[in-house]
């Protein structure tokens, strides 16, 4: 069982890149992906309620191949905001929640205060996916990641693209040494980065039970990222794992 | 056959690589393990240290692998002091098929209103010689970048050299189709291309004669960057093209001026 935990659908907004949910599954069906985790950008830069909406729909229309994160644009919409969440999650059979930390780029020396997974105003949340063991991707400096680790040591967080972000200079070193410290993260392999080596040292410092495998679709080649995992020198069984048993894992053990 | 246009040797100064740790028997191994024919190296030495003796490593590894491997120089205008042209010759003579500009790493403007560069240029032109000018060393937002239009402008005041515009990705993805588009002279390296229909979208721009295949192995993974050429929705002609046709009819006429 293949799972890409990290899909965008519609526009991305970066580089022109968008993809719709029947070009996405067309695509899966060519590099062997059995299911896309999806977010809608929709969602993660504009409106949450409109973009999950989209998400739902297609997730009823492909019941075996998409998997739906509750996404968030900012954490600051209160009530109306964690009714979402808990709608998404127990009525509507959604399998994480999706937060990003923008946007502090390598082409813009500011970040969006309304957009930081370590503003408080993102502590009900936290406290809600926790209590539930809802996963968390959290598109997130290693810093931020280990604030949030710390504060909610219940939480299970994948740092996207394994820290290494324009936000955080790239540095997945940093990135596994913050995974080495709570055992609650985990590193998404996602990642323009494709530096020889990387996969193989977050295994070796993690294990492979807490590395999962994204590919970023739209922004990025599912192919380019699926070929990260199969060529890099681990075990078998650790391929297995990153690429689909552990977020398996993860969203199975959702409470219901 | 595949041809890759940048290949790393010479020591990683940022961290652990288990084959370039190795040396260069462990690139070659590498090399065969992806079924890579043939690569345009470079010393990892000329860039962070001194161009003349991490070139001199590069001609030392094509004399030990010249079937494996083909040498490129990198050149810093200012290590040479009045006169780089003179080095440029040398380079050539000694077997380097391209030039490789390192800009951010060498500290100079990248302006043709500077003399020595343009000495270098020049030179180049003379030996039908291809300058590669890669916007950064890999895909890893950790490194510096030439920013485009600095490129842009840059590249249009030579409108009779050939240019390699390697590594480039979504930041610069269509201003530089636009450049190619308009300026036959110039082609793009694929190492860093890592967006969904890259490949595509490139070929449909400006055909598939203009692109060549990259890897930046061994600083990053060479299957990565195969599989997306070899994945993509282009002709068989096209993949061909880009995998080595390419590259091999672009470096055949340096120095034979």
């Amino acid at each position: 069982m293949i799972i890409d935990a990290h899909v965008h659908i519609g526009s991305a907004g970066i580089g022109g890149q968008s993809i719709s949910f029947e070009e996405a599954i067309n695509l899966a069906d060519k590099t062997g992906v059995d299911k896309l985790f999806c977010t809608h950008a929709l969602s993660t830069s504009y409106d949450f309620e409109e973009g999950d909406a989209l998400l739902y729909e297609a997730m009823k229309k492909y019941p075996n191949r998409i998997l739906g994160y509750v996404s968030i644009n900012s954490p600051r919409h209160g009530k109306r905001l964690l009714d979402h969440f808990k709608k998404y999650i127990f009525d509507y059979g959604f399998h994480g929640l999706k937060i990003l930390s923008f946007y502090k780029s390598v082409f813009l020396d500011r970040a969006d205060p309304w957009m930081q997974i370590t503003d408080p105003y993102a502590y009900p949340i936290f406290e809600m996916a926790s209590e539930w063991k809802v996963p968390v991707l959290a598109h997130a400096t290693p810093e931020e990641c280990d604030e949030t680790c710390t504060r909610f040591p219940d939480l299970r967080i994948m740092m996207a693209h394994m820290g290494a972000t324009q936000s955080a200079n790239g540095d997945w070193h940093k990135g596994i040494t913050v995974a080495n410290k709570h055992s609650n993260l985990y590193l998404d392999t996602t990642s323009s980065s494709i530096d020889l080596g990387m996969v193989e040292e977050a295994v070796k410092a993690i294990g492979p039970k807490r590395v999962v495998w994204g590919s970023d679709l739209p922004l990025l080649d599912q192919w380019y990222e699926i070929e990260k995992i199969r060529c890099a020198e681990i075990d078998l069984e650790s391929k297995k794992l990153i690429l689909g048993e552990n977020i398996n894992r993860l969203v199975s053990e959702i409470e219901s | 056959m595949v041809i890759d246009i940048t290949g790393y040797i010479g020591k990683w100064p940022w961290w652990p690589n288990a084959y370039m740790d190795a040396g260069l028997d462990k690139f070659i191994e590498l090399m065969d393990k992806f079924k890579i024919d043939k690569s345009v190296i470079i010393s990892t030495k000329s860039i962070f240290y001194n161009d003349a003796t991490g070139n001199e490593e590069v001609f030392q590894a094509v004399e030990k692998y010249p079937e494996k491997l083909i040498a490129s120089a990198v050149i810093n205008p200012y290590s040479h002091g009045d006169n780089p042209a003179k080095y440029v010759n040398q380079c050539i003579e000694r077997g380097a098929k391209l030039i490789r500009l390192y800009p951010i790493y060498h500290r100079y403007p990248l302006s043709k209103d500077n003399p020595k560069l343009t000495q270098i240029i020049k030179q180049a032109i003379l030996h039908n010689c291809p300058i590669s000018i890669p916007i950064r060393l890999l895909m890893n937002w950790g490194f510096l970048f030439i920013r485009v239009g600095e490129l842009v402008s840059f590249t249009r005041s030579f409108p009779d050299a050939t240019f390699i515009i390697d590594a480039y990705n979504y930041p610069e993805f269509h201003f530089l189709l636009e450049l190619a588009k308009e300026r036959r002279n110039i082609f793009l390296g694929t190492m860093c291309l890592t967006m969904y229909k890259g490949i595509q979208e490139s070929v449909n721009a400006i055909g598939s004669k203009r692109l060549l295949f990259g890897t930046g192995m061994p600083l990053q993974y060479p299957a990565c960057s195969l599989i997306t050429v070899k994945e993509s929705e282009i002709e068989q002609s096209a993949k061909r093209n880009i995998l080595s046709l390419n590259v091999k009819k672009l470096l055949k006429n340096c120095g034979n001026i």
